[in-house]
């Protein structure tokens, strides 16, 4: 009989905490969504960006021509795989070739450095909610109740996104990352 | 946008965060914003801006060595309650939400794009590792977080678990670059400047007293002027000037009323708004050899707005100060180098930035803020 009790007392518990979990983790997958659909908006409109950027005067045309290039790339491109951090990452290149032949606050550049800015922190935030569903995913109750369910398993996406510098570095490097 | 802003400190007690979330708030207005803060504030006949909501009185707690004060209970969440649901924010922006204050209870209250500022710097925070657990299914709800310094943002990645873009702490450059010195400042046998609590060791105020017989030997008539709140258990000489605590405009002046700015920190420093303060107001810093004050205080073409004297060591402060005051023409170098670092630290830089991240968040949640009480 105390025996019987105490693995229901056990059972109730566990089954508090399931519901509880999954609850923690559905709100988690939902933040990871979000913050992918915003990272891919962001990465749209610096694409856009940096289109425009190309079609400068002042940049020399290799250097347009390869970030026209890459521009075009990213803005077809969907999805938050390894191929898209390929093409993400060869845009920021070209966008830091690009703006090394301006000097720090020119106008032709503000669109541009805006953009990567804003999807910098976006990825920056998707990552994190990355991390926080991953941290959850990985308890042993999660893992043993499944309840995860069929959520895919949220992904990091990792881009080079440094701050671009400018021609006069002196007053364009990063103050503070 | 409809920002709303949770203070973690009571409104009208001094400090860098309280000081930091009221700048914001102010530039955050001027730029068009719609804002609102929720704030504890201790003395109840206090007067406040109409923006700001009170929350109620902090209760002093002793904690880690210092005293936190903490603001808990069933009057503050209700308040808290009502605060989100009349405001029907676009954004809700915390400070400091790791400390147990306004800033978690507004947090436990809430869902929807919430941005987070950690301020602290603290690599050995028992606090943080023992709540841990309870704290990470709360942090977990901001979709954005934003550290003043890297070193606060190194604390988060290791107590937390969690990441965060760094934007620095702002400065109004304007306020700074344009106010006029104290009457009677600098005077002709020269003036040396200091801001910050003077009871508090940190800030190093005893390095800088120490320093001073050294300089009156070379300079018999050089002035200190110590501007900050606190008690000294000591007399001092009388060409140490104590203005006590100085409200924002004669902090200022106290800024552009002296030849060379002091900041003789022995730690604990995340940031240093002391002197980009000092750098707005053109004056040449000499600054403890802290990790802190080399991030603001390097160009990146290699220039530096200040000169560096060894930590805790009054002989090396007295020496630093002594050879910048003896060559004017290096007291306007660095003045021109400061003032030209300052400038991305303005206020409209930074809250441009900010402004960023609160749209960033907004794209990356579903929904508007909402009041929610969430299970710890």
């Amino acid at each position: 009989m105390g025996l019987f009790i105490t693995i229901a007392v056990v059972a109730v518990l566990l089954a508090v905490y399931a519901s509880w979990a999954a609850g923690r983790l559905d709100r988690l997958h939902a933040r990871v969504d979000a913050a992918g659909a915003a990272l891919e908006d962001q990465l749209k409109v610096r694409a856009a960006a940096a289109e425009e950027l190309a079609t400068q005067r002042r940049v020399p045309a290799p250097v347009a021509m390869e970030l026209a290039r890459a521009a075009a790339k990213a803005r077809l491109a969907t999805g938050l795989d390894h191929d898209r951090e390929v093409i993400e990452s060869a845009l920021s290149r070209a966008l830091q070739e690009a703006c090394a032949t301006f000097e720090h606050g020119s106008v032709a550049t503000a669109t541009a450095v805006d953009a990567s800015t804003r999807a910098a922190f976006a990825r920056r935030f998707h990552n994190d909610a990355v991390r926080d569903a991953l941290v959850v995913r990985r308890r042993w109750v999660v893992r043993l109740l499944h309840l995860a369910g069929h959520a895919p398993r949220p992904a990091y996406f990792e881009i080079a996104d440094a701050p671009l510098e400018f021609a006069d570095v002196a007053a364009a490097a990063a103050p503070y990352d | 946008m409809k920002v709303g802003l949770v203070s973690p400190y009571p409104w009208d007690v001094p400090g860098g965060v309280v000081a930091h979330v009221r700048e914001l708030a102010e530039t955050l207005i001027s730029l068009g914003h719609d804002v609102s803060v929720i704030s504890p504030v201790d003395d109840e006949d206090a007067p406040l801006p109409p923006w700001v909501t009170r929350a109620g009185r902090s209760v002093p707690v002793p904690f880690n060595g210092s005293v936190s004060r903490l603001i808990f209970g069933p009057v503050s969440a209700s308040r808290v309650r009502r605060w989100l649901h009349d405001g029907d924010f676009d954004v809700l922006h915390l400070h400091s939400p790791e400390t147990l204050s306004l800033s978690l209870l507004a947090l436990m209250n809430a869902r929807g794009p919430i941005v987070a500022t950690f301020h602290a710097a603290n690599p050995r925070s028992r606090v943080l590792a023992l709540l841990q657990s309870p704290l990470q299914v709360q942090i977990e709800k901001i979709v954005g977080s934003i550290a003043v310094s890297p070193a606060a943002r190194k604390t988060i990645v290791e107590h937390l678990g969690s990441d965060a873009v760094v934007i620095p702490n702002g400065v109004h450059v304007r306020r700074y670059a344009d106010a006029a010195p104290l009457p009677g400042w600098p005077g002709s046998g020269g003036a040396l400047g200091f801001v910050g609590r003077i009871d508090e060791p940190r800030k190093g105020l005893s390095v800088l007293l120490e320093a001073m017989p050294y300089l009156w030997k070379q300079f018999p008539d050089l002035r200190l002027l110590v501007a900050g709140p606190g008690e000294l258990d000591h007399d001092v000489d009388e060409r140490v000037v104590l203005l006590g605590q100085l409200d924002e405009d004669a902090k200022a002046q106290a800024y552009r009323s002296v030849d060379v700015f002091v900041a003789p920190n022995t730690g604990g420093e995340s940031f240093g708004i002391i002197l980009l303060e000092a750098m707005a107001a053109g004056t040449p810093i000499v600054a403890s050899d802290l990790d802190a004050f080399r991030r603001v205080l390097d160009a990146p073409d290699g220039d530096r707005a200040g000169a560096l004297a060894t930590v805790g060591d009054a002989e090396s402060v007295a020496h630093a100060c002594a050879s910048l005051l003896s060559s004017p023409a290096r007291l306007e170098a660095l003045s021109r180098c400061g003032r030209s670092l300052v400038s991305r630290y303005d206020w409209t830089v930074v809250a441009a930035e900010i402004v960023r991240v609160y749209e960033t968040a907004v794209a990356a949640s579903v929904g508007r803020v909402v009041e929610e009480l969430e299970p710890m």
